[in-house]
């Protein structure tokens, strides 16, 4: 059920209505079945995948929260330090391998789902014809954002920091809550899960709140994403007929849809979660507003750099060898030297993120292109790091006062342009497309005329599709504005005021969407973006 | 002191930050992942203790007081 | 309970202004829907005879011509391009508001074969202007049940027709003065009629008069005739089948096609006991000049059209189809005498005038009223 769809409004109320209305012991419950319900609407055989992931998180879980608990009495009662100290590491090997056969098992399933066809079309491109053929695999709705978050579950049972679930159906709310499967945001167990089981009551106030950022979201993806989505797709369908002009203007274009999209889905699924009483993990904090690279993945998808920072960034790198990287260039003769120092400082974290970014990127989809992807952002942090000592020499020479506004805007300016970049791996079919059309973005400009007359031939939204989604734009901008400058909800603000004020914004936010949003069946909508993750 | 030489650790990672008062150094996000992860090459060489990344939580990180705590625990493992 | 005022408040402001938006502002209108909407405008049971079709019958019968002849009242409960499967709602509406004496049903409707899908959107046309009554859900249903994406726009134009004004957001201010004009007015002048004086240039037309070839009517098609005629037999209704006239080139044309699935409907209508006329083979007896009469291969001109209107209501009056006289109150033959003073205005001005396409025709703008009014009325 697509979130713009009337069933699934349907879906929604009734759900919520019957969440009220369960006694409070068992309301987890009502959304343990909404959930099923939900997924078994987009895919039944999809649903068994589930099932694995559940099961085996289910008893991986119970089985490392006793193995730990057993490992504990075990040494406890051995008193001589140094064969604690064998046993120990006997003990910590065997946990090792259970955790390792869980996650091979729920990533074999992802990664063979997802990559098998990549990896057999490289295998066909190599050899130049069909060597072997493509398999025709289902992907499960959500699987990444599943997988995610029951594998960081386990993770954080092997670490100790949490027990397991020993109710099979509670856990099972936990994998499959409906507001998150489709494209996140990937939540902690122990920041989500409580708030799943205990009974929330109604309360208007924060029903009217979670209403409000739902109408955001929808105001978001029905008058500005699907509005100007067809421009996009319509250029890069021929994007190598069009010049660098087109492009560009494909990519501002991907800029706007892609945050106004995935955003707006988020804001409708937190808005689902407010309404029930679950304060659900922001994924996007006004990403546009970054100022340096780093800024921009801790504004933008949130969880998953959550997800990856605990999970693969620290964990890679307190390993002794990364470590150790960075010793042996502290303890070299370039390591005495003031650069020295600090390279040996950022060199092995960069590595790290280099590392996290391949992740991310490949997270993304089965395609070379992502690899690029990964490469361009990681590439840039690492060097952006390396380089800072330079970077500060140059701003103190130039005097430039890095406080001001004019250089804030300058590193925002400059952040959009890498990741402007960045977008075209996401946009492109390939690497070999995604490497042509970034040059013919830097050397196929061409602001004539003609460019502008090719635009408006293939356009399918005209002047006034236009000027509605500028005018949308520009709302979004205003309010991520406010949000920046005050650091409130935008809601809460208008809340603040009299009551007619909230009556007229919703009034208004209505109407555009209702008048003005691109749904129905006369419409290509696109799915939401990352649905197929 | 244990304290003092724990300090004197920390102040070499940076000395920009008040360790010696600070309780929410993660909270506010004073330490970033390039502090945390000197202050744990500086604690895992100087008191010769492996330090996992599920150590990496605002308990242990938030305060001098709480790295310690996490030290002496490790050491004692 | 202010709470309460302020959500029953906006609920309330947000259905009128998107009720507004949907009846006038963000909806199509053309000739199709001023029809539909005057079918509703008019009195209760002073119609007496409905037609049901497409543009075919719509161009085949003059409401207005056959009123001054005979004074029955008539309208065209058509538009353009619908399916066959809005027959049985609009039979039902025509009941429910008119009781019309007589039921004039033309089978092109049923005479195609291609996914009646793809016609959903003209059926729409239909559904903007009925009210929200029980026929209209059920149709909504129906369309659903048959597994239409569209259903929901029959319930809810504006999921059809949102973020864009289909006029032209430059004609909108026009657009609500012409429905205004129209709805403060009462009824339309010129009875849903569409004509134009253009004559289609000359061209072979196939002798139809010896062919009795029949075809297979395409499965969906066929059921919604026999859904059709068991409705008409379960409410004993009063209906005239028939196939209008076209000018057929060639035995390969399309319409030649839709010319013998019209014979083997005709052949089932009458089994079922109802009278058909295939008119396609009578052309020569109404007097039709193929290549004067008609402006496209599919429609009677203005001439055509009121030779047709003669001769079908002499038919109907010799099988006795009609069983009242036209007994209409004062005021609905003043009504119908004013609109023929109008439609008189406008067969005088149709000779120069040739509309850009078909939705123009008898477009009722106050423009063209205005000019109608002071050059053309007498």
């Amino acid at each position: 059920m697509s979130y713009t769809s009337f069933s699934f409004l349907l879906f929604l109320a009734g759900s919520i209505f019957l969440y009220f209305v369960f006694p409070k012991k068992y309301r987890w419950t009502v959304l343990l079945c909404a959930s099923v319900f939900f997924y078994l609407r987009a895919t039944v055989k999809g649903f068994l995948y589930v099932l694995v992931t559940l099961l085996s998180t289910y008893g991986f879980g119970i089985w490392l929260t006793d193995f730990s608990k057993n490992m504990k009495q075990e040494l406890k009662q051995i008193s001589d330090r140094s064969e604690k100290k064998k046993r120990k590491e006997i003990l910590q090997k065997k946990k090792r391998r259970i955790l390792l056969a869980y996650l091979l098992l729920n990533f074999g399933i992802l990664a063979f789902l997802k990559y098998t066809n990549f990896f057999l079309g490289t295998i066909n491109s190599l050899a130049g014809h069909e060597a072997v053929p493509l398999l025709d695999l289902l992907i499960p709705l959500g699987i990444s954002f599943y997988t995610f978050q029951a594998t960081g579950y386990v993770i954080d049972i092997y670490n100790g920091q949490l027990e397991a679930e020993r109710n099979l159906a509670k856990l099972g709310l936990f994998v499959t809550f409906f507001p998150q499967i489709i494209q996140g945001p990937i939540s902690f167990y122990d920041q989500l899960a409580h708030q799943l089981y205990e009974p929330h009551d109604y309360d208007f106030v924060r029903l009217k709140k979670g209403a409000e950022l739902m109408l955001w979201g929808y105001f978001k993806k029905l008058v500005i994403a699907d509005r100007i989505v067809g421009l996009l797709n319509v250029i890069l369908e021929k994007y190598a007929e069009y010049n660098g002009t087109i492009i560009l203007t494909a990519l501002l274009v991907y800029t706007v849809q892609l945050y106004a999209d995935f955003s707006a889905g988020i804001d409708i699924s937190r808005g689902i979660c407010e309404i029930i009483g679950i304060d659900m993990a922001e994924n996007f904090r006004r990403p546009y507003f970054a100022t340096t690279i780093n800024d921009f993945w801790r504004r933008w998808h949130i969880t998953l750099g959550a997800w990856m920072k605990k999970y693969i960034f620290y964990p890679f790198a307190v390993t002794k060898p990364v470590m150790n990287i960075g010793k042996k260039i502290k303890n070299s003769r370039f390591g005495q030297t003031d650069y020295g120092k600090h390279v040996a400082k950022v060199f092995p974290v960069s590595l790290s993120s280099l590392v996290v970014f391949m992740v991310v990127g490949i997270w993304h989809g089965a395609n070379w292109k992502y690899v690029g992807f990964g490469l361009w952002n990681g590439l840039i942090i690492m060097f952006s790091e390396l380089l800072k000592p330079l970077f500060e020499k140059m701003t103190a020479a130039l005097h430039i006062r890095t406080e001001s506004a004019g250089f804030r805007l300058f590193q925002i300016i400059r952040t959009m342009f890498i990741v402007i970049i960045g977008y075209v791996f996401d946009i492109a079919f390939g690497m070999h497309s995604a490497l042509d059309m970034i040059r013919k973005v830097f050397f196929e400009q061409s602001l004539s005329a003609e460019t502008w007359s090719t635009l408006a031939a293939i356009s399918p939204i005209d002047r006034w599709d236009v000027l509605l989604a500028c005018a949308g734009i520009l709302i979004m901008f205003i309010v991520s504005l406010i949000q920046e400058r005050t650091g409130k909800r935008v809601r809460d603000l208008i809340d603040d005021k009299h009551w007619t004020l909230e009556w007229a914004v919703t009034f208004a936010a209505v109407i555009l969407i209702i008048c003005f949003g691109c749904y129905g069946p006369g419409f290509d909508a696109s799915a939401f973006v990352y649905m197929q993750f | 002191m244990i304290m003092d030489e724990l300090l004197e650790i920390l102040q070499d990672v940076n000395d920009d930050v008040d360790f010696e008062n600070c309780e929410t150094l993660i909270d506010d996000g004073i330490l970033d992942s390039f502090a945390i992860l000197q202050i744990i090459a500086a604690l895992s060489e100087n008191y010769d203790i492996s330090i996992p990344a599920a150590e990496i939580i605002p308990e242990n990180f938030n305060s001098a007081k709480a790295l310690l705590k996490m030290v002496e625990r490790l050491q004692n493992e | 309970m202010k709470r309460f005022l302020k959500v029953i408040s906006l609920i309330a402001a947000c259905s009128l202004v998107i009720g507004f938006m949907q009846s006038y502002v963000m909806r199509p209108w053309d000739f199709n829907h001023l029809r539909t909407k005057g079918f509703y405008l008019e009195p209760q049971d002073s119609i007496d005879i409905v037609l049901l079709g497409q543009s075919d019958i719509v161009r085949s019968w003059s409401p207005l011509h056959n009123y001054e002849n005979t004074g029955y009242t008539s309208y065209p409960l058509s538009c353009d391009g619908i399916t066959a499967a809005m027959w049985l709602p609009m039979a039902k509406e025509a009941i429910r508001h008119q009781h019309p004496d007589l039921l004039v049903v033309d089978v092109n409707n049923v005479t195609y074969n291609e996914d009646m899908e793809l016609h959903r959107p003209f059926d729409q046309q239909l559904v903007d202007d009925m009210p929200y009554d029980d026929i209209r859900l059920s149709l909504a249903l129906e369309a659903r049940r048959t597994g239409s994406p569209r259903w929901l726009n029959y319930l809810f134009p504006l999921r059809e027709y949102h973020s864009g004004f289909p006029q032209g957001w430059r004609n909108v201010p026009e657009q609500i003065r012409e429905i205004r004009d129209i709805e403060k007015r009462g009824y339309t002048y010129f009875k849903g009629d569409a004509q134009t004086c253009v004559s289609a240039g000359a061209r072979d037309i196939l002798d139809l008069n010896t062919a009795k070839e029949t075809m297979e009517l395409s499965a969906p098609y066929e059921k919604v005739l026999n859904d059709f005629l068991d409705y008409c037999d379960a409410n004993q209704l009063n209906v005239l089948f028939l196939q209008t006239p076209h000018r057929i080139p060639n035995k390969e044309s399309k319409l030649y096609a839709n010319f013998r699935r019209a014979s083997r409907a005709g052949e089932i209508i009458e089994e079922r006991g109802y009278p058909f006329i295939n008119t396609e083979l009578l052309k020569e007896e109404i007097g039709l000049d193929m290549q004067k009469d008609f402006y496209n291969n599919g429609h009677l001109n203005l001439y055509g059209q009121h030779k047709y209107t003669d001769w079908l209501f002499n038919e109907i009056q010799t099988r006795g189809l009609l069983h009242c006289a036209p007994d209409h109150t004062a005021a609905v033959r003043a009504e119908w005498d004013e609109c023929l003073k109008y439609y008189h205005a406008y067969t005088k001005y149709l000779p120069e005038y040739r509309p850009a396409k078909d939705t123009d025709m008898c477009m009722e703008t106050p423009q063209l009223i205005e000019m109608l009014e002071k050059d053309y009325m007498n």
